[in-house]
């Protein structure tokens, strides 16, 4: 299978990669705004219960991280492609990245709403530590494993890591909502209030475009890495 | 501040710390995987 030509280019050189940065960072600067200044106060939980609009877009991101890692694990395997194998890492990084970010963020939120950092009754918070160490386990066999044979390897771990997405977003269902503290927000029909909902989409934007942002730059990065690995043999 | 506004003030937990604590982590690990990326690039401009 022929390869496609590699860039040469440093992508944080390209007017695309300027372009994509500015919008990303007036997306979130926007959302930003929206949380600390627009939104009130949770009754509740206080000022803590903020987290949630990034908390769950970090979610979104790792969830849009395995969808480019499933794409990326199935095209390796079947085209043995060297950019669908740089899609399939960049986008296990970056999902690494925004799950480890969900786990802590929700462990912080946990503790000062429920003074419950972490349990291993709640299905939501196990399902997405399993993920989490899936995750961990693509980034670790990617360093650790023989160089010819990691992509491989990684793809069909890349591909059990996706198919672990549904189970962490159906998790919830597993037991009624009163016997966990994970909250169900958007399907049992909260955020009533307009400007709740409207931060929480724009925040979920924002975040999930920053993570797409990211994976394209690891992407060329790690295309740049195997033009440098060929020329140096 | 009315009566009523005063009430729903005081019995709203301040959680501030917790808010606080949460963003910074968050931007933290977003400014550490910049920062990675950037290490990766240079090293990949020096091999050049």
């Amino acid at each position: 299978m022929s390869q496609p030509s590699i860039p040469n280019t440093n992508p944080f050189k390209s007017e695309l990669f300027t372009v994509a940065t500015v919008l990303v960072a007036a997306w979130i600067t926007y959302a930003m705004h929206l949380v600390f200044t627009v939104v009130p106060n949770e009754v509740t939980m206080g000022a803590v219960q903020r987290i949630f609009y990034f908390h769950v877009g970090s979610a979104f991101a790792t969830y849009a991280a395995a969808f480019c890692m499933l794409i990326g694990s199935l095209g390796f395997l079947a085209l043995k492609q060297n950019h669908l194998d740089s899609l399939q890492l960049a986008a296990a990084e970056v999902g690494l990245l925004f799950c480890s970010l969900v786990l802590i963020t929700g462990m912080i939120w946990g503790q000062f709403a429920w003074n419950l950092a972490f349990s291993f009754r709640e299905p939501r918070l196990v399902s997405t530590l399993v993920l989490w160490l899936l995750f961990v386990a693509l980034v670790a066999l990617r360093k650790f494993a023989d160089r010819e044979q990691a992509p491989a390897f990684c793809a069909v771990l890349g591909i059990l890591g996706a198919i672990m997405v549904p189970v962490v977003v159906f998790s919830v269902k597993l037991l009624s909502p009163i016997a966990q503290l994970h909250p169900v927000v958007v399907e049992h029909g909260g955020l009533r209030e307009a400007t709740f909902r409207t931060t929480f989409w724009v925040a979920n934007g924002a975040v999930v475009s920053m993570g797409l942002l990211f994976i394209w730059i690891r992407h060329r990065i790690a295309l740049l890495e195997i033009r440098s690995n060929e020329q140096n043999i | 501040m009315n009566e009523v506004a005063q009430q729903i003030t005081q019995q709203v937990p301040d959680t501030f710390n917790g808010m606080f604590i949460g963003y910074s982590v968050f931007w933290i690990g977003i400014a550490l995987y910049v920062v990675f990326l950037g290490i990766k690039l240079k090293h990949l401009e020096k091999r050049k």
